[in-house]
C-alpha cells in the first residue's frame, strides 16, 4: 500500500496510540486483570497481547489510510490500470500472510511457554465446581494432611500450582486473570491447569462459563503468599475447628448442630459432616462469603444466615428462621472458626 | 462500456413492452387472489421475501429491546432492575433472537426477494416450499416468544450447553421450547437454501453464465451451501438434547457413557459456519453497493468469488476455536489456530479488492455507501480481534469475557448489520418504488457508527479487566462501572440511530421521492424492471450480454415464446445458462401454511407428550398429500425424455 | 431496435423428465441435507465409542444380525422395481402409467416388509434408548432411518394413488423419478448406518 500520505499519518497515529496505551495501561491495574500479571503465565500472555495489539494497530492505520486515499483521490490514468492494482493486491495479501505467519509463530511459542511441564515441586490443588461455589481440596497424601476449604485458594509464590479441575454439576470455568487464562470444569472429566505466582497479593477470579442462575456470583479469592506464610496457613487449616471459648459460642455450636445446617456443611471436630455446601471448619479465616459475593464480616455473616436468598437469589441455601439470640450466638460461633 | 453515471434514466415506456393483452394475461396467471385467503396463499417470492425481511426486522427490534434491558441492568453495579432469572432469560433470548430469528432470516429474505430478480427469472424454483419456509419460520419465532411471554423464555444461553440445559439442571419447559424452536428455524433456512441453489443454477437468464453472476447471487449461493451442511448439525444437537430431556436418552450424560463435549462439537460445527452464513451475504451486498456507488465494475471479481468460497470451506474447519478452554489435546488445537488465522487471507483479499474498486473512482457518498464505509472501519477491528482470538494462550484469557462480546459485535454488527442497513437503503426503491431520505440516512449512519463504537469499544477493556460474559451484575469494587456506563450510553445512541432508520423507512414508504426503475444507475438486472416489480418480475426475460448487463451499450435482447397464460419460467443450463426447457411453476396454495401448522402441532405438543409426534405425522401426511395432489392446474405436455 | 436478436423458446419442451428438471435438483438438495444428518449420526456413534472402553457396554451383546441383514436385503431389493418404474417414467409415455403403478406396488410391498422387520431390529439390539449412550445412538439411528423409510413409503404410496386416481400428467412421471432417487438414497444410505449399528460393535 504505497501511499504518499502514509508516513505522517502513521507517525501522528503512533503518537496518539502511545498516549492511548499509557492511559489504558494505567487502567489495566487490578486484582482481577489480565493485563496486570502476577504470574508467569499471565505475563507471557500479556506480552503476546501487546505484540498482537501493536501489530494490528499498525495494520489498521495502513489499511484505513489506504481506504481514505482511495475514497478521496482524484481519478488518474494510473488508477485505471488494472495490472497495477493486481500487483498491489497480491502484495497486500502476501503481507497479510506474512503477518499471520508471524502471529502463528509468536502464538505457538507463547503456547509452549505456558504449557511447560510442572516439575516435581508442584503443589496439587483439586478444584470442584458447584452451582455456585468452589470446593477447594489440597490432597495431603501420603500422610493424610488434607485441607478442605471453599472459594479461596492459597498458593506459595514461586512454586508451580497444578489445579485439577472437575465439576459436580454443570460446566464451570476457572479464571484468575492475573495468573492465567481459563480452563473449564466439566463433569465426568478432569482438566489440569498450571500456573505460578510471581508476587504476593490477594487476587480475585470468577466463573467464566455460564452455569445458571447465579453465574455472576461465583467468584473466588487467590492469596499468593511467601512460602513460609503459606506453610503457616496450611498448618492452621489442618487443625480441627476451634472449641467454643464463650457461652455464646457454645450456644452457637449447639444451634448449628441442632439445625439443618449440619446436613449440608461440615465442621471438622464436630458431628457436622455435610458435603453439599462449603466446609466451615475455618470459615472465619476466609476473605469473602457466598463465593465472593460479600466481604466476610460479622454483619454480612449474620445477614447471610438469616436471609441468603436476598444476597444471592436462587442459591441452594435455604433461609434459616431462628430466634434473634440463636442467630447472634451462631454468628459468634462461626466468627470464632479462624 | 459506457460511463453508466451519465446514462439517462430509462423510462418504462422505452423498454420492450409486450402487447397490453399479454400483460393482462401475465397479470392473470401470476397474480394472487385478493382477500385474506389470497394473502395466506401467496407464493410470490417478492411477497414472501418482504415478509421475511419485515418479520426478521421485527425480531431485530425485540432483540434490541432485550439488549437495551441488559445495558440498563449493567449500567451500574449491583443494579436491581432485572433479577438474575429474568436477566438470564433476556440474554438467552437476545442471542437466540439475533442469530436464529433475525440475522439468518433477514439475509435469506433478501435472497428470496432479490436472487430471482438478479438472475432475471420470474419466481424461485419451488414457490410452495418457499411459502412453507416462511410460515415455519414465523411459527417458530411466535412459539419462542409465546414461551417468553409465559415466563418460559430460553435461559441457558443461545448455545444451551449441556448439562446446564439438560433434564437435571433445566427441568422447566424453557429449554424444550428453545430446542424445538431451533428445528423450526433451521427447516426454514434449509428450505430457502435449496430454492436459492436451484434457482441460481437453473433459472439464470440466458447468457448469464456462472462467471457473470452478480456478487450477491454468488454470496447467497455460497451461503446456501453452508446452510445445507451446517444446519443439520444444530438440528441434530438440539434433537439429541430434546431426546435426552423428553425420553431419557444419554447422549450427553457422562454417567451413562455420554459426553457433554459432544454437544459443543456439534453445536460449534454449526455455530461457527453460522457466523459466515450471516456474514457472507453481507459481503455480497458490499460488492453490489460499491459497484453502484463507484459506477464501475467491482475489481477482482474472480478473487472475490474465490474468497467467498474459501471462507466457506475454512468456516467448517475452525469450530474448535470456541472450545480451547475445554482442555482438548494441544496438537489438535494448533490445527484450529492455523485454520482460524487463515480465514484472514480471503477476508483481507476482499478488503483489498474493495479498496482497489474505490481507488480513484470518486464514489458517490450516498447512504448505502456510507454504511459500507462504516462497515470497513468496524469490521477491520472485528477481524483483528478475531485473528487475535485464534492465538490459543490469548484466547484462554479473553474467552467468554466482554472482550469476545465486543469482538463478535464488531464482526456481526459491523460486518453484517451495517451492510444490511446499507442494502436495505440501496434496495428500498426496488422494494417500495420510493427513495429513502438521504438526510435522515446520513444521520442514521452517523448515530449508528458513533453509538456502536461507544457501546462496544469499552467492552474490549472490560474483558481484560476480568468481566465475564453473561453476568447479571457485578460489584462496585470491580472497577467496571464507568466502562459499563459508557457502553450503556452508547447503546442509547445506537438505538436512536436504528429508530431513525425505522422512521425514515416508514415515512419514505409513503412520501419518499418516486424512484423510477434504476435510481442508482446500477448494472444488475433487478433494476431492469419497474419499482416495485410486477408479480411476474419482467415483462420479457432479458438476455445477458456480459458482466454488467445494464451498463451495456446496446439495448438488451430478450426471450420470446415463453407462455404468459400460465406460470412459465425458462430453465437454463447451470454453467453456461443456455436455454434448456421451460417449466411450469405452481400457483398460490394454502397448503404450505397447513403443512407448517401440522409440524407445529408436533413440535409444540412434544412439550407434553412424545406421542404428539404421531398426531403431527398424521396431519402432515394429510396436508402434504393435499399440497401435492394434482388439481388439474396446467402442466407441461411436451417432455424432455430419456430413451 | 428492430434488429435486436431475440431468443425464441416456444419450441423448447415444457417439462423435463431428466436430471435437468428443477424437481430433480431439489431432490438432490434434500438428499444432501439428509446425508449430512446421516454423517452426523455416524460421527456421533464413533465419538461416543471413543470415549468409552466397551462398545457395546459390558453384558450387552451386539445387535442380532439376523433381522439386521434381513432388513438390509429388503431395503436394497426394494430399489429394483423402483428403478424399473423410473426407467419407464423417463421415457414419458403416459400409456405406461399402469406398468409404473404396478412396479410402485411391488416397491411399496417390499418396503412394508422392511418396515415390519425394523420393528424386530429394535428389540434385537438387546438394549434400550434410555439405558446408555450406546443404546441412545443405536436406537436413534434405527429410529431416524425408520422415519425416513416411512416417509419414503408414504411418498411412494401417495404417488401410486395419484397414478391410480389421476389426473395423470407428465409431471407425475417426473415425481416418480424424484421419489425414486430419494428412495435410493434412503436404501443405499442404510449401508453405512448398518455398518455402524451392526458391524462396529463387533470390531473388538
Amino acid at each position: 500500500m504505497k501511499v504518499p500520505a502514509r508516513a505522517p499519518f502513521a507517525r501522528a497515529s503512533a503518537r496518539g496510540a502511545t498516549a492511548l496505551a499509557l492511559i489504558a495501561a494505567a487502567g489495566c491495574r487490578g486484582i482481577q486483570s489480565a493485563l496486570d500479571p502476577a504470574g508467569r503465565e499471565a505475563s507471557r500472555i500479556a506480552g503476546l497481547w501487546w505484540f498482537l495489539f501493536w501489530t494490528c494497530t499498525a495494520v489498521f492505520v495502513v489499511v484505513t489510510a489506504a481506504l481514505l486515499v482511495a475514497l478521496f483521490r482524484r481519478r488518474t490514468a494510473q488508477s485505471a490500470d488494472p495490472k497495477r492494482g493486481r500487483a498491489l493486491i497480491v502484495g497486500a495479501v502476501g503481507a497479510t500472510a506474512a503477518i499471520l505467519l508471524l502471529f502463528l509463530i509468536v502464538s505457538v511459542s507463547a503456547g509452549r511457554a505456558v504449557a511447560e511441564p510442572a516439575g516435581p515441586n508442584v503443589l496439587r490443588v483439586q478444584v470442584t465446581g458447584h452451582q455456585w461455589w468452589w470446593e477447594i481440596h489440597y490432597p495431603g497424601t501420603p500422610d493424610n494432611r488434607d485441607v478442605v476449604t471453599a472459594n479461596e485458594i492459597h498458593v506459595p509464590v514461586g512454586r508451580p500450582v497444578l489445579l485439577e479441575l472437575t465439576s459436580a454439576d454443570v460446566i464451570h470455568s476457572f479464571w484468575a486473570p492475573n495468573f492465567h487464562g481459563k480452563k473449564d470444569l466439566i463433569p465426568g472429566l478432569k482438566n489440569t491447569h498450571l500456573f505460578r505466582a510471581e508476587r504476593p497479593g490477594v487476587f480475585r477470579g470468577q466463573c467464566a462459563e455460564f452455569c445458571g442462575l447465579e453465574h455472576a456470583k461465583m467468584a473466588f479469592t487467590i492469596v499468593a503468599d511467601p512460602p513460609e506464610k503459606f506453610d503457616r496457613w496450611y498448618e492452621s487449616q489442618l487443625l480441627p475447628a476451634a472449641e467454643p471459648a464463650t457461652p455464646s459460642e457454645t450456644h452457637g455450636r449447639d444451634v448449628f448442630l441442632s439445625s439443618p445446617c449440619m446436613f449440608c456443611h461440615s465442621i471438622k471436630g464436630t458431628p457436622a459432616f455435610g458435603m453439599e455446601a462449603p466446609d466451615l471448619t475455618h470459615v472465619a479465616s476466609r476473605h469473602t462469603l457466598a463465593a465472593g459475593t460479600v466481604p466476610n464480616n460479622r454483619g454480612n455473616l449474620a445477614g447471610w444466615i438469616a436471609d441468603p436468598q436476598s444476597m444471592k437469589p436462587g442459591n441452594h441455601m435455604p433461609p434459616m428462621a431462628m430466634p434473634g439470640d440463636d442467630l447472634l450466638a451462631l454468628t459468634d460461633y462461626l466468627e470464632s472458626l479462624k | 462500456m459506457s460511463t453508466p453515471r451519465e446514462r439517462p434514466r430509462k423510462e418504462p415506456e422505452e423498454t420492450a413492452l409486450p402487447a397490453d393483452g399479454e400483460r393482462a394475461e401475465l397479470r392473470k396467471s401470476w397474480g394472487t387472489p385478493a382477500g385474506l385467503l389470497g394473502w395466506l396463499m401467496s407464493t410470490d417470492h417478492k411477497v414472501i421475501g418482504k415478509r421475511y425481511v419485515v418479520t426478521a426486522l421485527t425480531f431485530f427490534a425485540l432483540g434490541g429491546l432485550e439488549a437495551a434491558a441488559m445495558r440498563l441492568q449493567l449500567a451500574r453495579p449491583e443494579n436491581r432492575f432485572l433479577n438474575p432469572d429474568l436477566y438470564n432469560q433476556i440474554f438467552s433470548m437476545h442471542g437466540t433472537t439475533m442469530m436464529f430469528l433475525f440475522a439468518v432470516p433477514v439475509m435469506e429474505g433478501l435472497g428470496v426477494y432479490f436472487v430471482p430478480l438478479l438472475v432475471g427469472t420470474r419466481n424461485v424454483a419451488f414457490p410452495k416450499l418457499n411459502a412453507f419456509g416462511y410460515w415455519i419460520y414465523l411459527l417458530g419465532g411466535l412459539f419462542l416468544y409465546t414461551g417468553f411471554a409465559f415466563n418460559r423464555g430460553a435461559d441457558a444461553g443461545w448455545f444451551a450447553y449441556v448439562p446446564l440445559s439438560g433434564p437435571e439442571y433445566s427441568p422447566s419447559h424453557r429449554v424444550d421450547i428453545w430446542a424445538n424452536m431451533i428445528t423450526f428455524t433451521e427447516v426454514s433456512a434449509l428450505a430457502v437454501a435449496i430454492e436459492l441453489i436451484v434457482t441460481t443454477f437453473k433459472q439464470k437468464a440466458p447468457g448469464m453464465s456462472i462467471n457473470r453472476m452478480p456478487m450477491f447471487v454468488w454470496a447467497m449461493l455460497v451461503n446456501s451451501f453452508m446452510v445445507l451442511f451446517a444446519m443439520p448439525a444444530v438440528m441434530m444437537a438440539s434433537g439429541y438434547l430434546a431426546l435426552d430431556r423428553l425420553i431419557g436418552t444419554h447422549f450427553f450424560n457422562p454417567a451413562e457413557g455420554g459426553d457433554p463435549l459432544l454437544y459443543q462439537h456439534l453445536f460449534w460445527f454449526f455455530g461457527h459456519p453460522e457466523v459466515y452464513i450471516i456474514f457472507i451475504p453481507a459481503l455480497g451486498m458490499v460488492s453490489m453497493i460499491i459497484s453502484a456507488a463507484t459506477g464501475r465494475p467491482i475489481f477482482g471479481k474472480p478473487a472475490l468469488v474465490l474468497s467467498l468460497v474459501s471462507t466457506a470451506f475454512l468456516g467448517f474447519g475452525l469450530w474448535v476455536h470456541h472450545m480451547f478452554a475445554t482442555g482438548l489435546p494441544q496438537l489438535g488445537e494448533a490445527f484450529f489456530t492455523v485454520a482460524s488465522m487463515m480465514i484472514a487471507i480471503p477476508t483481507g483479499t476482499q478488503i483489498f479488492c474493495w479498496i482497489r474498486s474505490v481507488w480513484g473512482s470518486r464514489p458517490r457518498f450516498h447512504t448505502p455507501f456510507l454504511f459500507v464505509i462504516g462497515f470497513f472501519l468496524i469490521f477491520l477491528v472485528g477481524g483483528f480481534t478475531g485473528v487475535m482470538l485464534a492465538a490459543i494462550p490469548f484466547n484462554l484469557q479473553v474467552h467468554d469475557t466482554f472482550f469476545v462480546v465486543a469482538h463478535f459485535h464488531y464482526v456481526l454488527i459491523g460486518g453484517a448489520v451495517f451492510p444490511l442497513f446499507g442494502a436495505l437503503t440501496y434496495w428500498f426503491p426496488k422494494l417500495t418504488g420510493r427513495m429513502m431520505s438521504e438526510k435522515l440516512g446520513r444521520w442514521t449512519v452517523a448515530l449508528m457508527f458513533i453509538g456502536f463504537n461507544v457501546t462496544f469499544f469499552p467492552m474490549h477493556w472490560l474483558g481484560f479487566k476480568g468481566m465475564p460474559r453473561r453476568v447479571y451484575t457485578y460489584l462496585p469494587e470491580a472497577g467496571w462501572s464507568t466502562a459499563n456506563l459508557i457502553a450503556s450510553l452508547g447503546a442509547a445512541v445506537l438505538a436512536v440511530g436504528v429508530l431513525l432508520f425505522v422512521i425514515n423507512a416508514l415515512r419514505s414508504m409513503r412520501a419518499g421521492e418516486p424512484a423510477g426503475d434504476n435510481p442508482w444507475a446500477a448494472s444488475t438486472l433487478e433494476w431492469a424492471t419497474s419499482s416495485p416489480p410486477p408479480p411476474w418480475n419482467f415483462d420479457r426475460i432479458l438476455v445477458v450480454p456480459g458482466q454488467n448487463p445494464l451498463w451495456h451499450e446496446k439495448e438488451l435482447s430478450h426471450v420470446t415464446g415463453l407462455r404468459s397464460d400460465r406460470r412459465e419460467v425458462l430453465v437454463t443450463r447451470p454453467l453456461d445458462a443456455e436455454p434448456d426447457h421451460r417449466a411450469v411453476l405452481p400457483g398460490p396454495s394454502i397448503w404450505p401454511l397447513f403443512v407448517a401448522l401440522s409440524i407445529t402441532v408436533g413440535l409444540v405438543g412434544t412439550l407434553w407428550t412424545p406421542w404428539a409426534v404421531v398426531l403431527s405425522g398424521l396431519l402432515f401426511l394429510v396436508t402434504m398429500t393435499a399440497w401435492y395432489w394434482p388439481k388439474g392446474e396446467p402442466t407441461g405436455k411436451h417432455p424432455v425424455t430419456e430413451p | 431496435m428492430s434488429a435486436r436478436r431475440t431468443i425464441d423458446v416456444s419450441r423448447l419442451p415444457d417439462i423435463s423428465l431428466t436430471p435437468s428438471a428443477l424437481f430433480w435438483w431439489g431432490t438432490v438438495g434434500l438428499i444432501l441435507i439428509e446425508a449430512t444428518t446421516f454423517v452426523i449420526m455416524i460421527a456421533t456413534a464413533i465419538y461416543l465409542r471413543l470415549t468409552v472402553t466397551d462398545w457395546p457396554p459390558p453384558t450387552i451383546p451386539p445387535p442380532d444380525l439376523r433381522w439386521g441383514v434381513a432388513g438390509l436385503v429388503l431395503i436394497l431389493a426394494s430399489c429394483l422395481p423402483l428403478r424399473a418404474a423410473e426407467k419407464i417414467a423417463a421415457r414419458g409415455h403416459l400409456e405406461d402409467t399402469p406398468r409404473i403403478r404396478a412396479l410402485l406396488y411391488v416397491t411399496i410391498a417390499i418396503t412394508a416388509l422392511f418396515i415390519a422387520v425394523r420393528f424386530f431390529e429394535f428389540p434385537g439390539t438387546h438394549t434400550k434408548w434410555n439405558s446408555s449412550a450406546y443404546g441412545s445412538i443405536v436406537w436413534t439411528i434405527l429410529g431416524l432411518h425408520l422415519l425416513e423409510g416411512v416417509a419414503g413409503f408414504l411418498e411412494n404410496g401417495v404417488l401410486a394413488a395419484v397414478l391410480k386416481i389421476g389426473p395423470v400428467a407428465h409431471k407425475q412421471f417426473l415425481d416418480v423419478r424424484g421419489c425414486a432417487i430419494f428412495w435410493y438414497f434412503i436404501a443405499l444410505g442404510w449401508i453405512p448406518l448398518f455398518l455402524i449399528v451392526y458391524v462396529y460393535p463387533r470390531l473388538t
